[in-house]
Order: C-alpha cells, then structure tokens, then sequence
C-alpha cells in the first residue's frame, strides 16, 4: 500500500461533507485547526504538513474522519507534471540531502502559499514554481532556518547549504527560460541567502545576528520574527563592517561636530549648532548624549531658520527664480504675516504663472502694510496680468500717491490709460 | 537553436571553443593552430588582414597593423596607460569625439570596440567554418580586473562582430571552470594569470560543481608585452653604447627588435641563453650595422624581476581579501603565455609554497572555460553553477570628494546593498549622485560610471534629509543605482552600464560599414 503522504492517496483532496456540523466533534486545537483546512482544495499531501500535528497524526485523523462520513473526497489533486528530460535544479534537491550532501530542508511548516501564482504556462515545472513560492513565503525567517541549517551549525555546513541552496535558486540556472514573475521573486531569493551566508560566514556579523535571535526569543512554532528596527534593518543591508579604526575616528569627528555644536549654541546660532549635532549623530549613531541635545537645539533653531531662509532667497539671481520662489513660500510657514515676504513671494509667483498665488501674496503684503507703494505697484502688476484694468489703475494710483517717486508705476500707468482713453473715446 | 561559443579575446591571441558532446574544444584555424594572433592590419594595398596575415606583415607594415588593443579599450584617451601606448606603439592613436582614443590606420580611424570587433569576427568565423554552421552566441572573458566601462565596450565589440554575448566572464574564473571540471573534489585555488597584456590573480573556492570567487586582483596593464619592451629597452642600449647609433625613432627597427626580443624570452623559457641576430638593423655613414646579441636568462630575469615581484605583492592582497592563508590553497593554476617563464614558475612556487599543477594549457584553458560557462548558462546538463564577484568597489563620492563604497570589491553578485546619505548644505535641494567604481578613497582617483540628479529635495538643515541610496548588481553584471528622498519618496535611478563608449547609433553605423566591406571582399 502507498504511503498517503505520497502516491495516489498524497493526491487526494478532501471536502466537508453536506450536512456535517463540525461543531459537534470533539476536537482539541490542533485537529480544529486541521479540519479548518479541509476546504474541497488542498490535497491530503499538504494537510500532512500543516504544523502541530505529526505526519501520521494528520493521517490518522483524516482516515477517522473519513471513516465517519465527515468528511468526503472531493476530488484528485492534478497529477504532477512527469518530469522533464531536462530536469530542472530544484526537483533534484531532495536527491541531493538522501545523499547526506544538503542539510535537511528547514524543519519549519512551508508558508502558505498563493497556488494561483502558479502559471502552467512557464517553462518551470510547477513543483519548481511551488518550491520558489514556498521559499519567497520564508524570506522573513531566520538566517539559519532559510540556509536550512541548525543554529549551531559551523562554516563549512554553512557553507555547503550555501552552495546547495545557490544551486537551486541562483538565476542563472533559470537563464533565459520563460518564467514570468519568478524570476523576481529568484532574484530576492539568492540575494536574501547570499546575505544568511555573508552574516552567517563571519563571525563578527553572525555573533550580532544570533544576539538579536536571542533578545526576542521567536514564538513557538517559528513564527515571524520581531520587526527589525529601522537601524538593524539598515545594519542587516550592509553587512560590511566598519573596521574599529575607522570607527574611532569616526567618534572622534562626532565629537569635533559636537564641540562646534556647543560653541555655536552659546552663540545663540541655534540653526549652526543643529545642523552640527546632527552631522556628530550621523558619525555616530549611538551617542544619547547627541541624541538629547538634537531635540532642544531644534526648538530652537527653527525659529532661526525663517530668516536665514530670507536672506538667502534675496541673494539669488533671476536665473535661479524657481528656487527663490519656494523658499519665500518656505519663509511664509514661519512669517505668514511679513509683508516684505508677501510682496516679494507674490512678485516671484507672478513670474512663475501663478496668479492666485500672487494676488494672495500681494493682497496680504498691501492688507498688512497699506502705507507701502510699491506693494500696491506689485498688486497692480497682478491685476493687469487677471486682465482687471480697472484695479490695476486704482492700485498704482494708490503706489503714486505713497511714493509720488515711483516712476515704474507712472509708466505702468501711462500703459494703461490710453486704452481707457480709447475705450472712453468710443 | 545554433550553438554557444567561448572566445578568449586576448591581448595577443585569441582562442575561440566550442562544447562538444559536453566535452569544451579547441577550435583551430584555418592554418591548423589553436590559437590566432590579435591583430588587425590594412595592407598597402587596401586590404584588410586578420590574426597570422597581420602578424605576418607586420613588421614591414607596422605603422598599419594593430596589435594589443586590449590595453586601450575602455579608456579615456587621457588615462596614462593611453598616453604610455601613444609613446609606444607604432601605430598612431587619436581622441576620439568621446575623448576615447582611436586607432588610425590605413588612413581610416577605428573605435577600439571596432578593432576588438574585427577579432572577435575572425573567431566567429574560424568557428563557424569548423562547425559548418552559423554562430550567434558566445561567452567572452576579460581580464579580472577589467572595470565596467572595458566590459561594456568589449560586449560592444561582440555586437559589432554580429554575436550576442550571453555572458562576460573573468579570465581566471573561466579557467578555474575549465579546471575544476576535470576534478572532482572540494578545493581552493589559486589562477595566476600572466597572458601578453593582463595579468589576474583570483582565488577560488570549488565544491560539488559550485565554483564560488573568493576573490580576484590584478593589473589590466602589466603582461609580457612589458617583458619584450625591457628587453628592447636593454638592447637599444647597448647597441647604442656599441655601435653609437641610436634605434629609438627608428620604427622599422624597433618593430624588428621586438618581434626578436619576444622570439628570445620564449627561447629563454627552456634554455640558458639565445641569440639575438638583426643584420642590417642600421647604416650610417660608414654603411650597414648588424645586431647581434647573446641574451642570457640571467640577464633577461635581472631586466623583468621587479615586474615579477610586483605580481607576488597583487597576489599577496588578493589571499588576504580572500581571507584564507597561502598555505590552505590546494592547487595553483598558472594560466597565459608568460607563466612558462621559468622565473615566474619559482615566483608562484616559492609563495604558495607548493609546485603549480600540471595539467592545463594555459594558453587554451581561458577559452575553454568560456565555452563552458555557456553551456551552464543555455545547455542541457548544467552541473556547473559559477558565483562570480564585483572585482571592484563600487559607491558614490561624498561630500569633500571622498568615496563611500556601497559594494565591496569581491562582493558575490548577484546582490543589492543600500545605504543613507544626507545634505550638507541648509535648503539643498537637490543632490547629485556620482556613481564611482574603484579603490581610491579618493573619488576623483577611482571611474566614474555614471551620474544624476534627485532633486526635489524638501528645504531643511543640512544633514536632516534622508535619501537612500541604492546600488543593484544582476546576474549579468548590470549595475543599476537608485537615489530615494525618504520624506517625498521621489525617486531617480540609472542603469550604469548603459555607457560604452559608443552609442547604439555608432555600433549599427560601424557594423553597416563592416558588412559593405565584407560584401566588398566578396565580390
Ligand atoms: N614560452 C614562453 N615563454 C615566455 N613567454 C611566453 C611564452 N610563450 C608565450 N609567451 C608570452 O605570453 C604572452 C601571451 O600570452 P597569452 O597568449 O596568454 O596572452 P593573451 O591571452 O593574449 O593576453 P591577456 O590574457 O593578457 O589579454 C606574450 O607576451 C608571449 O610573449
Ligand atoms: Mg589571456
């Protein structure tokens, strides 16, 4: 007789059956969760590796429930495809582990995976297409447990696993055949156990990774592991370590910005001593002494920051308009009310195109300085470009009479008045 | 589907193989030799002429006949190893609108990858007269050490000699395929490949048909074309001391010298000394001069020893980025013609401490690995798998012109590395993202590959944006770099290796011109 797991039996797929209330079994948690499974889909080959219960178990079950009427057979799983003369790498795996040569695969349960991904239509067995599902499902696991090998595993089993595992999943054993998005997915897979066995390989960077396997004990049944800080994350993307020379001077640069920090505080120049705490943070991520000085030099500094921006902004030539623009837009969030600001904000804006950002600048600065003339030449300047005449006149009439020496907003005005003219000659 | 051929494109000879029934061969040509001279020459008559033909002419014709392009290809015309050919080679070299340089012979102006591209036809063509069929596909190898803009030039060259290049490969690792292949068990090893041009050092690791690159070093400038230049060099001297004439503006006799001084050092690698015979080298007034010059292999290892020793220090760094001890190496594979150099053999003996293996031809045994990464790549039986590495650092330049190094030399690919970088103005906007490959701390020392804007960039103190800057090597070799502003998300990326020296245009141009030529031949 054939093992269920395999074989004929493997194929089935099991269904409820109509008018079962599974409710009424006496089940304990495990086995609830496995009749859970039982949806007219998955053949009797998976449900045997879905985890809390041991192989036999699952069998022993299903064999009962079967017997009961509780559920039924719903089907056969398609056969798998015979497998190509030319066999792909992947389906020799389990050849290889028999001869002692691969570490065992990872005694975890495979990941569910999504069998729509299978496409039939690849040049990718869908035995090869389930297992690159299967292990893209597992890229969040531990290092160990993705190259398959136990924690206390030494280089050279490292290294082998490594190299099965690069025979099965590097892409150029895919090169050129058709398979869709498997080959991304291929992609993550190498890099991802290229990195196990960098960090694996070395003892410097693996001691690191085993600490933090340590520090939050994964849930039993391996689960996902804990989230990785922003900083490990980033730590875990360049492996490489930082050799303690370079890192020493690294703490002393950290320092020197430190030192300026403090000189440019007592200075009052909160916007220097900001941006050098930040620099001495940047040399050195893990100094809290950095870190709570950043949080009140900040307060500090933005208030600075507005007329720094300021003086910037009018320093720029006419080539550089845009750049002007934003930062008098910038400068507005701190001063929303400086009318200098507003002016010049809606005169940049006017040259940009964007009138209803102008006429509002413009409008402010005149509203907040009506004494000015040149805000009412600049909210002149607007309306004529809304085509509103009528407003341009009074607003430059306004800007002579402030300054009777404003000769720009005579020869705007002298601009505009022969067309009235005209028109009232008419 | 047509078969996969493995070309050795070296800086004096070629190699071209092919599998047959999984087993990798050397193709001959059609004058029966294994391999062909890389050389290109337009004859007085007009004719073009490849491998033995041009070497055959070329000392009466040196001024038209091309040799060692290798060293030029990929280069900026200003590099110093462009200017040091200019001084040396007979042939004239020019900058080219791409401040490349460029050939010019025959009154007609050839791009490097044009050059290269001739040679690589004559393979294919070698090839295809043996195989009775046409070719398409191929594997190339290239020095180690090659950086990125060589390498796409080179494929650049495969393009123009009508072949799609699967795959470039390194020189020493397709030897240590080509190697491994016969064994079958797990060791380390070491390729020291000395050829005309290049030499490479790699250190490998072989297990169970994985062959993973430890690491690789080398000199793309440094091969026995400097062996032959110290012995002219020595013997412009002393025929200068003898007879008080001095040779060095005479081409003709310098061409003649050379091709002596190379006929000697090969002499001298299984005798004690050699005769050197010129007659008629020179005249003057009181009429002909000949040379004639016992060379001893004494004299000829005092005039190359410092080169020699030079290699030991590359392979010396190459064992400590591989992180193992010279004594763990199990097997020493000399590869290229100037490793038969009796001196060079006690050099690599004496530092690893062991007798280098036998068994391979190390003019043959480049190639052979080229033929059979293609058949890993397209073939049916693939129980090959190559992990090859970046042979050189790459990263970006950082404020103050330093080089921060995203990928390590020696990383395994493919792979992608990211990392954070931050303004270092107040309100910058935008940052430039230089893309960088080499050694130097120095990021004006190292190639630039690349470059580009992220602008957009939020106004804030400096050092308070974060953008991550990403580097992507695929299983081909393609470097593509990515820059992310984390506050906006905006993003910019380049695929680097787009950048050969040529464009797409130039190359279609180049192989329109070949084919009215080749039609020309015909006809
Ligand atoms: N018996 C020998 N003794 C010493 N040197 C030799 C001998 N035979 C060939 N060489 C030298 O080897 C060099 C050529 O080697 P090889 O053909 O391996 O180079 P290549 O592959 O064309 O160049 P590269 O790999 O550097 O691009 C020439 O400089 C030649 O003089
Ligand atoms: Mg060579």
């Amino acid at each position: 007789m054939s093992e269920p797991g395999e074989g004929d039996e493997g194929r089935k797929i099991l269904g409820l059956s109509a008018g079962c209330d599974p409710t009424a079994l006496q089940l304990n948690p495990a086995e609830g969760f496995l009749l859970s499974r039982i949806d007219g889909q998955t053949p009797w080959r998976l449900l045997r590796e879905i985890g809390g219960l041991m192989p036999e178990e699952v069998d022993l079950c299903l064999e009962t429930w079967l017997a009961r009427g509780i559920v039924d057979v719903a089907g056969l799983e398609e056969k798998k495809e015979p497998p190509p003369s030319q066999a792909p790498p992947l389906e020799t795996r389990s050849e290889r582990s028999r001869d002692g040569g691969a570490p065992p695969a990872p005694h975890e349960p495979p990941e569910a995976i999504d069998e729509s991904q299978i496409d039939r239509d690849l040049d990718l067995s869908a035995e090869v297409q389930r297992s690159i599902l299967e292990f893209e499902a597992r890229l969040h696991r531990p290092y160990h447990e993705l190259l398959g090998v136990e924690r206390n595993a030494d280089v050279k089993q490292i290294k082998r696993a490594y190299f099965n595992l690069c025979k099965d999943y590097h892409p150029d054993r895919y090169f050129r055949r058709k398979i869709g998005d498997h080959a991304g997915r291929l992609d993550r897979i190498f890099k991802k156990i290229l990195e196990a066995y960098e960090l694996l390989s070395d003892p410097t960077t693996r001691a690191e990774v085993e600490r933090s396997l340590d520090a939050v004990p994964p849930p039993p049944g391996g689960g996902p592991q804990r989230p990785l800080s922003k900083l490990e994350r980033l730590r875990q993307r360049m492996p490489f370590k930082i050799p303690e020379a370079v890192m020493n001077e690294r703490r002393a640069k950290a320092a020197d910005f430190f030192d300026a920090a403090r000189f440019a505080m007592e200075n009052q120049n909160y916007v220097e001593a900001a941006s050098s705490v930040r620099l001495a943070i940047a040399f050195d991520p893990f100094n809290d002494e950095y870190k709570k000085a950043f949080a009140e030099v900040q307060g500090k500094a933005t208030e600075m920051r507005a007329g720094r921006l300021l003086e910037e902004a009018e320093g720029m030539d006419s080539s550089r308009m845009k750049e002007a623009y934003r930062l008098y837009e910038e400068t507005l969030l701190y001063r929303p009310h400086d009318p200098a600001v507003n002016d010049k904000a809606a005169e940049l804006a006017l040259e940009m195109g964007e009138l209803d950002k102008a006429f509002e600048y413009a409008e402010r600065a005149t509203l907040h300085s009506p004494q000015v003339g040149r805000y009412h030449r600049t909210l002149a300047r607007v309306y004529r470009s809304k085509s509103d005449a009528g407003h341009a006149v009074r607003e430059l009439q306004n800007a002579i009479e402030l300054d009777p020496g404003d000769e720009e907003a005579k020869k705007m005005l002298d601009l505009l008045r022969p067309r009235r003219g005209a028109r009232g000659g008419n | 589907m047509s078969r996969v051929i493995g070309i050795d494109l070296g800086t004096t000879n070629s190699c071209v193989t092919v599998l047959d029934n999984g087993q990798p061969t050397v193709i001959p040509n059609t004058g029966g030799y294994k391999t062909t001279p890389s050389m290109f020459a337009i004859s007085q008559d007009g004719k073009r002429l490849v491998g033995h033909l041009a070497k055959r002419q070329a000392i009466t014709n040196s001024k038209n006949t091309v040799f060692a392009a290798k060293r030029l290809i990929g280069r900026r015309f200003d590099s110093p190893e462009v200017q040091k050919s200019i001084d040396l080679c007979p042939y004239e070299i020019v900058r080219g609108p791409n401040d490349d340089p460029r050939i010019k012979i025959g009154g007609k102006t050839f791009t490097c990858p044009e050059i290269s591209g001739i040679i690589l036809r004559e393979m294919k063509r070698v090839a295809e007269e043996y195989l009775g069929e046409p070719v398409q596909e191929a594997v190339i190898t290239v020095p180690a050490y090659f950086n990125d803009t060589q390498r796409q030039c080179t494929k650049d060259a495969g393009k123009i000699a009508g072949l799609e290049v699967l795959r470039i490969i390194n020189e020493p690792t397709a030897a240590a395929m080509a190697y491994g292949m016969q064994r079958n068990q797990d060791e380390k090893i070491a390729v020291y490949d000395l050829g005309g041009g290049t030499f490479d050092i790699s250190i490998l690791e072989l297990s169970e048909g994985v062959i993973e690159v430890l690491a690789t070093a080398g000199h793309t400038f440094l091969g026995g074309e400097d062996f032959d230049r110290r012995i002219v060099g020595h013997l412009v001297e002393w025929f200068e001391q003898a007879e008080g004439i001095d040779l060095r503006t005479d081409t003709m006799a310098l061409q003649r010298l050379k091709d002596a001084a190379e006929k000697a050092k090969c002499d001298l690698s299984i005798r004690e000394s050699s005769e050197i015979n010129l007659p008629f080298i020179a005249s003057d007034a009181q009429g002909p001069r000949h040379l004639n010059y016992e060379l001893t292999r004494d004299t000829l290892e005092g005039l190359v020893s410092d080169i020699v020793d030079g290699t030991l220090k590359t392979v010396e760094a190459c064992v400590r980025d591989a992180g193992v001890q010279a004594q763990e190496i199990d097997q020493v594979v000399l590869v290229g013609g100037q490793t038969r150099m009796p001196l060079v053999q006690k050099a690599a003996t004496d530092f690893f401490g062991k007798r280098p293996h036998k068994g391979v031809n190390p003019d043959e045994v480049v190639a052979l690995g080229a033929a059979i990464q293609g058949g890993a790549l397209v073939g049916k039986d693939q129980n090959v798998l190559l992990l090859d590495v970046t042979p050189l650092s790459l990263g970006i330049a950082t404020y103050g012109g330093h080089f921060a190094r995203l990928i390590e030399r020696n990383t395994t690919v493919p792979v992608s590395k990211g990392h954070n970088f931050t303004t270092t103005r107040d309100n910058q906007s935008a940052v430039k993202i230089r893309v960088l490959q080499g050694e130097s701390e120095n990021a004006s020392d190292n190639d630039l590959l690349g470059e580009f804007v992220l602008s957009g960039i939020r106004p804030a103190p400096k050092g308070e944006p974060e953008v991550e800057v990403s580097f992507d090597i695929d299983a081909n070799g393609i470097v593509s770099v990515s820059a992310r502003d984390q506050a906006t998300g905006k993003e910019q990326s380049i695929t680097v290796n787009a950048t050969g020296t040529l464009s797409d245009e130039e190359i279609s141009q180049i192989i329109e011109d070949n084919e009215l030529y080749e039609v020309q031949l015909k006809g």
